[in-house]
């Protein structure tokens, strides 16, 4: 896979994070591509996610609405750690559904890119502590609502 | 069910999840504005030799931040602890690094004729209002742009909208029919070059609608979001 590809993929997933389906995401991952490449031959990872988190800021200032939109059924793909099932993935994805953007935007940022607190708040212009609030309320939930379909399941 | 296991099984929806588009273009140049500027001076020529005129939108007055980069050499630079360039003074105001416009911004107020190859309909009088929707028959998420445009301009009687596309990746006019369905609200379809289209975009990706007042853009974005702007 190119650099090229790898990026955009990281970029994708941060617009899917933020916006919660996967047109939206392909929209303003566009947008803030563009945006980055005007800026930088050669955008960073991190200055991507700005211009995609710049551009998301944009929209949610003209719409004055943030759009809760279900994330997109994909198709089921087998899962890849050992314990990981299709089904699983399937219900991560209700329940990411169901996250505040900012909380789903956070706990993207922790689980996928690895990035501490301090990043995440210098990312989101936010102070770590509530970035810190923030993460475990998001893992809270979804932890919450995980363990709850395994119990109704059982 | 411990953190660690919340946020793997969160990485592994994310790493399963990847974008229908792949980058729109190679990013191995800053020289992207020439190509650009080339393909407005051909655009420009082959307008001028035509009568039609195309007047872009002006381009942006200050300074890129790319081109600010290069400090002087008695400039301070503040790096971090590893070694990492943190901060560049540069020359210039804050004025200087206010971000360019966007997509959106960039085309307001811009006016443009069009040549189009009509395949279906006929094209609306340009000095009026009307919508534009750019699509490509290969985007999945084209196709509903069209409708809910549609149904944007539902309570819109007499405000045409016409689609657009320039069948790039060798899409065809047979592709291109099948995904309107000749919707009889269209005023019509056709294809345009993809110069023209790039000059419609500036940047952005397909699915994209333009409202026009006048013959001037006043609103670009998602289709899904033009019921705001009406």
């Amino acid at each position: 896979m190119s650099t090229d590809q790898a990026l955009w993929n990281r970029g994708y997933r941060y617009a899917l994070a933020l916006t919660g389906d996967g047109p939206s995401a392909e929209d303003l991952l566009h947008d803030g591509w563009a945006s980055a490449l005007r800026a930088r031959p050669e955008p960073s990872a991190g200055y991507l996610f700005r211009a995609i988190r710049s551009r998301w800021i944009d929209r949610w200032r003209r719409t004055q609405r943030v759009p809760f939109e279900a994330l997109r059924s994909e198709p089921e793909a087998p899962g890849r750690g050992p314990g990981v099932t299709a089904s699983d993935r399937q219900r991560v994805q209700q329940v990411l559904a169901t996250l505040k953007p900012d909380e789903r935007e956070v706990i993207f940022l922790a689980a996928v890119e690895g990035y501490t607190a301090t990043e995440i708040g210098e990312l989101t212009e936010r102070p770590r502590g509530t970035v810190l609030s923030l993460l475990h309320r998001a893992r809270q939930r979804v932890r919450n609502q995980l363990l709850d379909h395994r119990e109704v399941m059982s | 069910m411990n953190d660690d296991l919340v946020d793997g099984l969160v990485a592994d929806f994310y790493q399963s999840q990847t974008p229908a588009s792949v980058p729109p273009r190679a990013r191995s140049t800053g020289w992207w504005w020439v190509a650009g500027l080339a393909a407005a001076v051909l655009v420009a020529s082959v307008a001028g030799a035509t009568g039609w005129a195309l007047r872009a939108p002006a381009p942006p007055s200050t300074p890129r931040a790319a081109d600010l980069q290069a400090p002087a050499p008695d400039e301070p630079v503040h790096v971090d602890q590893d070694g990492r360039v943190k901060t560049v003074m540069i020359q210039g105001s804050a004025a200087d690094l206010e971000p360019e416009p966007g997509p959106e911004e960039a085309l307001l107020g811009s006016r443009f004729d069009y040549e189009v190859d009509w395949i279906e309909g006929a094209p609306p009088r340009l000095d009026h209002d009307f919508v534009v929707v750019l699509v490509q028959p290969w985007c999945p998420h084209c196709e509903p742009g069209v409708e809910a445009t549609m149904d944007a301009v539902a309570d819109e009687p007499g405000l045409p909208v016409m689609v657009l596309s320039s069948l790039s990746r060798g899409a065809t006019e047979e592709q291109f029919q099948a995904m309107l369905h000749f919707e009889p609200a269209l005023a019509g379809a056709g294809v345009i070059s993809s110069e023209l289209e790039r000059e419609l975009l500036v940047g952005g990706g397909v699915p994209r609608a333009l409202l026009f007042e006048d013959g001037e853009v006043v609103w670009v974005g998602h289709p899904r979001h033009l019921d705001q702007a009406l």
